[in-house]
């Protein structure tokens, strides 16, 4: 291939590239200066003053707390769910596609739509208060909020798990089917044949999902702003929350220093990823 | 024998799990045909006349479940239509958001994509990495650098706050380019050793054959941007220029009489996408050959 084509490979990644850097890289780089000065105003540096007042920033900390909790809660629960569902579909032999069609619809229905519904099951009047409440548990022991985060789970993996299960989807069908007809001729189980060809093959996909479920599960704010509104109940109060009170305050300072805060955290836990990734990949090919 | 056994339990497990999904969109369905009065009596805390009947305990009247209407009809649809304006506009504020946005991703993503796999320079993965990384980040991290970039431009106000960071949102360069590390290189060879040049190849053999993929970032798009909130109600402070997406949670309860048939109104467009390009959505998709 000659030079001038090489060329016109650069003009197709430019418009897109350009946008990234513009719109995402520079403005998030900036926001660094931002972060190291006192205020918009006098912009004189302050050195890490905004980062040691966020870190020790009672609604930071309790909102940092939450979503980890969430996360460790919705990640690993939903991607067990779709990889389980996942597996079940490639062994329907009938109406695999009905089901497909079925289980992935939750994906496109917005958030919203639902509320009402969520309501009626879990609200204060609902289904489930209703049902413990017949069962002859105590009206005060069932209406505390603790139960929050759980329903909150439940209700973002009604609507998130059918993207795993797509991506899960993809990663088992790159699988060879021979693969698995040589376990069951050397008579394998099940489990083993799960153990030794769909765990191995599957774990780049794996690893995708877990970044993606990472990623994805901030965006519960969308569920508790429809079940709750601007302001929910300190148990789901998410560093979401934290972050938008701090645009409507406009306060650069506090937001460029949370969103810094926020972003090294998660560069270490995928950085940890990665490494672990690796390492499994070495270890089987 | 035990092969029959595990074949009835997987359907088992298949037919719950549709169950699970398919019910909550279901009952959303078919409460929309229930008049004013109906929800109100059902699903309303306080009491009245209407369903002092059902279970009440400590002064809350509690949910009277319901799937058939017990008088169907069509008022909901008819308020939504003729008596509500605010929702025809607020539908129309979600069409003006994800319209550019799909439009702008489906001509810039592919062909990222085609560029960056074809570009021989080495460092180009340390720029594919910047596309990684910021595909990571959460919205709300996000949120930041869109913000300063609005206030650099003037837009803050404007919906192209929101439109012009998703269009190079870079999803959609990963997931093409996934698809194209599946394409015969030797396909592209032969076209440039034919003399076409770079566009060419792309217009008449590597586009088309992304169609897959296309269709299923069509979905996927779709659906993400229909259901935007978080950047809404940063970015959007009239409340008559919200999404639809945003006004459903207020609707729930200033207008439950009619919340049903908003929300069919609202998810059908999303579902009709959806059944365009499913069978695409997970062929589409390629991650195997993803490496750490």
């Amino acid at each position: 291939m000659n030079n001038k084509q090489t060329k016109t490979y650069w003009l197709f990644l430019l418009p897109s590239f350009v946008g990234v850097l513009l719109f995402f890289v520079i403005p998030f780089v900036f926001s660094l200066y931002y972060a190291l000065i006192d205020n918009m105003g006098s912009q004189s540096f302050v050195g890490l003053k905004n980062f040691t007042d966020t870190l020790t920033n009672d609604l930071f900390q309790s909102a940092s707390l939450n979503t980890v909790i969430f996360i460790a809660l919705a990640v690993p629960i939903g991607m067990a769910i779709a990889l389980f569902l996942a597996i079940c579909l490639r062994k329907m032999k009938a109406g695999r596609g009905v089901a497909t069609l079925f289980l992935l619809l939750p994906l496109v229905v917005p958030s919203g739509t639902i509320v009402y519904f969520w309501q009626v099951i879990f609200g204060n009047n609902g289904l489930l208060t209703e049902t413990l409440l017949k069962l002859g548990f105590e009206h005060a022991s069932v209406s505390q909020n603790q139960w929050t985060m759980g329903i909150l789970v439940v209700v973002f993996l009604w609507k998130n798990v059918s993207y795993n299960i797509v991506l899960f989807w993809s990663g088992l069908n790159w699988i060879p089917k021979s693969y698995y007809e040589n376990m069951s001729i050397e008579g394998a189980g099940a489990w083993r044949q799960f153990a030794s060809v769909t765990w191995v093959y599957l774990s780049p996909t794996t690893f995708v999902v877990l970044l993606m479920s990472i990623v994805n599960s901030f965006k519960v704010f969308k569920e508790i702003y429809m079940l709750y509104g601007t302001y929910p109940s300190q148990d789901i109060y998410m560093l979401q929350h934290y972050m938008n009170n701090q645009f409507m305050s406009l306060n650069m300072q506090k937001l460029s220093s949370a969103a810094y805060i926020m972003f090294l955290v998660l560069a270490v836990v995928l950085l940890i990823i990665f490494r672990v990734q690796k390492k499994l990949t070495e270890q089987f090919y | 024998m035990k092969r029959r056994i595990v074949s009835i339990v997987t359907l088992l497990i298949i037919i719950v799990a549709v169950i699970i999904a398919v019910f909550p969109i279901l009952f959303t369905f078919s409460n929309s045909f229930m008049p004013a009065e109906e929800i109100n009596s059902r699903y309303s805390a306080s009491i009245d006349e209407t369903n002092s009947d059902d279970f009440i305990s400590h002064n809350i009247h509690f949910v009277r479940f319901g799937i058939i209407p017990e008088q169907p009809t069509v008022s909901q649809y008819e308020n939504l239509i003729f008596r509500s304006p605010q929702y025809l506009r607020m539908f129309w504020n979600s069409v003006l958001l994800v319209v550019p946005v799909l439009i702008g991703q489906l001509i810039l993503a592919p062909m990222a994509a085609y560029g960056i796999e074809n570009i021989k320079w080495k460092g180009k993965e340390a720029i594919y990495f910047t596309y990684i990384i910021v595909m990571l980040m959460p919205t709300q991290i996000l949120l930041v650098p869109n913000f300063i970039v609005a206030g650099w431009l003037g837009i803050r106000e404007s919906y192209l706050a929101i439109i012009l960071p998703a269009l190079f949102h870079p999803l959609g360069v990963f997931l093409t380019r996934q698809q194209l590390k599946n394409f015969p290189k030797e396909v592209m060879e032969a076209a440039a050793l034919d003399g076409a040049n770079s566009w060419t190849t792309y217009h008449k053999i590597v586009r088309p054959n992304l169609s897959s993929v296309v269709a299923a970032l069509v979905v996927l798009l779709f659906a993400d941007n229909w259901n935007i909130v978080d950047q809404a109600v940063v970015f959007i402070k009239d409340f008559y220029s919200q999404p639809l997406s945003v006004y459903l949670g207020t609707a729930v309860t200033d207008a439950p009489g009619m919340f049903f048939a908003v929300s069919v109104f609202f998810m059908l467009p999303a579902i009709l996408v959806f059944l365009m390009g499913e069978e695409h959505l997970t062929e589409g998709i390629s991650l195997s050959s993803v490496k750490a």
